[in-house]
């Protein structure tokens, strides 16, 4: 048996591999959770910090009354709602073609890889030239004889234009994952059905989509979760403009903080924002475990 | 057999729009990397660059208006010292939370998982006002330090060191390997698999990172290449041939990396989805 000044000194060195992790993640991960929750409740400014005071649920309420704060939730909204279902479209045809591993697909694959290499950052500013007045698609349209669009001066173009950014970088992860979910399935479930001379598309619809339900779920959460997080892309690509039209709930937060010095409502909202986020997870463990226990 | 073969004329159709429209950004990019901004923004846009030449390269690494081998180098710096940081703080709290026993362990493990349910801005302005008050801000110091707690690193390693079995540590310790040099020379070295998928997903995310250095750098000389090319683009400037051959620049040496460790690669970035 050990003694009792054994066992402490095991733990102490125990403790001692968790530290250099656990120091700074206490002063910039759990600390600042702390603060925020606290800077909510408060009015100041950035400035000035002894100028801060309670100011109870106003900065709760003001997210809810000034229009201007709702519009960005409201985008946060339909960025997700429209890029959710054609992202998630996309990234299980591109997965069903592509699943069986030869060396044409590995070619196409390399390819589907690449928006997944390159920052957000960077592919704005490629996009960014692609829909540009005298850029490549108004010349297309013109070619057809169309008229050009001019993306970047309409509200609702302005977040089509994020959209499809949006689209082109981020579906591309999803596919990947359902890819390795597609060659997964074992294979006797396939040949079970070619034996009761199921067609392909019966194979498809009928075997491979049931058994990776879980799998699109899990995708749907992280498309929810990464689109109420949008940020890098908006501010590149539209500034958040024309007159604020396209900015996100991550933007309108970044901008109540630190271009409108409104360090309470920019809390407020990060913390409803977090509430958000955290329901779709449990939200997400709750459904996933209830099915693993089935 | 046609039904057969129009399937597959359907499938390839489909697959090659697809790669279409993922290599034409690039290919759009590259060429006008070759353009000036003048006939880069005249009249019809062009699919090779039979008026370019490498000006814009020059201006980048020549002209006192940027400070783009600074921004490289910085980049290289931050993301280089900050991924490898991650990597050892992340393996060591993952022999902790695995391999070890302590008071509050199970606590403080369930504590690090929640913090990754927060999303990155939730943390964003107390942390700038810590660095703030550190005095960190426009230094190597204030873009590394913060990007070190890695809640997904220590979770990713917890798991894998997990799967080692007990035998190991054991027989390190019956040869008289101390806890330390248990840790560092047997069960560091069999991590190198999931480190090296880490490093991967850390070092893409934190090279592209815009936000932190957005708030924490306003010295021109200090910004990270990513913050550089996001500040080139101004409501004055949308297009800039300096702009695209900059953003050429950042992205050309992780393609080559690509290229060379495809399966990591993929495995790095689709890790991000295990989080559940």
């Amino acid at each position: 048996m050990k003694s009792r000044k054994e066992r402490f000194k095991s733990q102490l060195i125990s403790f001692s591999f968790l530290l250099p992790y656990l120091i700074v993640a206490v002063v910039f991960s759990f600390l600042p959770i702390a603060v925020v929750v606290w800077l909510s409740f408060q009015r100041g400014s950035l400035l000035d910090l002894s100028s801060l005071h309670g100011a109870g649920f106003a900065n709760f309420a003001a997210v809810f009354t000034k229009s201007l704060y709702m519009k960005s939730i409201l985008n946060s909204l339909f960025y997700i709602v429209v890029i959710l279902p054609f992202g998630q479209f996309i990234a299980l045809t591109l997965a069903f073609l592509l699943f069986r591993k030869n060396k044409v697909n590995a070619v196409f694959e390399s390819i589907l890889f690449l928006p997944l290499v390159v920052s957000m950052v960077s592919a704005s500013i490629m996009i960014s030239y692609v829909l540009s007045t005298n850029g490549p698609v108004n010349y297309l349209l013109a070619e057809v004889g169309l008229p050009g669009i001019l993306w970047f001066s309409d509200p609702v173009l302005a977040k089509l234009a994020v959209v499809i950014l949006e689209l082109w970088k981020g579906s591309m992860f999803y596919v990947f994952i359902y890819m390795a979910a597609l060659r997964g399935v074992p294979s006797d479930y396939i040949d079970a059905a070619r034996i009761d001379g199921a067609a392909k598309w019966q194979e498809i619809v009928l075997i491979k989509l049931p058994l990776i339900k879980h799998i699109i779920l899990l995708c749907v959460v992280l498309s929810t979760i990464a689109q109420s997080q949008m940020f890098d892309s908006i501010f590149v690509l539209t500034k958040g403009g024309p007159l604020r039209s396209s900015e996100s709930i991550y933007f309108a937060i970044y901008r109540a903080a630190f271009l409108d010095d409104q360090i309470g409502i920019s809390a407020a909202i990060a913390i409803l924002l977090m509430l958000a986020v955290l329901a779709i997870s449990i939200f997400q463990m709750t459904v996933l475990r209830s099915r693993h226990e089935s | 057999m046609t039904t057969r073969r129009i399937v597959s004329c359907l499938k390839y159709g489909v697959l090659g729009t697809a790669a279409g429209l993922v290599l034409v950004p690039f290919w759009l990019l590259t060429v006008s990397s070759f353009r000036n901004t003048t006939s880069l923004l005249s009249y019809p846009p062009k699919l090779w660059p039979n008026d370019g030449s490498l000006s814009n390269y020059m201006t980048l690494f020549e002209s006192k208006q940027y400070h783009f081998l600074n921004w490289l180098l910085n980049s290289v710096i931050v993301s280089g010292t900050s991924t490898a940081l991650v990597l050892v703080t992340s393996a060591l709290a993952g022999y902790a939370f695995a391999k070890r026993s302590f008071i509050g362990q199970k606590v403080l493990f369930v504590l690090v998982l929640s913090t990754l349910m927060v999303p990155g801005i939730v943390t964003l302005l107390p942390a700038y006002l810590i660095v703030d008050w550190l005095g960190w801000t426009n230094t190597y110091t204030g873009l590394i330090v913060p990007a070190i707690p890695s809640a997904f690193g220590v979770f990713l390693l917890t798991q894998f060191i997990r799967t080692i079995p007990k035998e190991i540590e054991e027989s390190a310790r019956l040869d008289g390997c101390g806890e330390y040099k248990t840790f560092w020379k047997i069960i560091f070295p069999m991590t190198t698999s999931a480190l090296a998928v880490l490093a991967i997903f850390n070092f893409l995310g934190n090279w592209g990172e815009l936000l932190w250095p957005l708030i924490t750098v306003s010295e021109e000389k200090m910004k990270t290449l990513t913050l550089g090319i996001a500040g080139m683009k101004t409501r004055h400037a949308q297009t800039s041939g300096e702009m695209m051959a900059a953003t050429f620049l950042s992205f050309i040496p992780l393609f080559i990396l690509f290229l060379f460790a495809r399966e990591k690669f993929i495995e790095g970035v689709t890790v991000g989805a295990v989080k559940e």
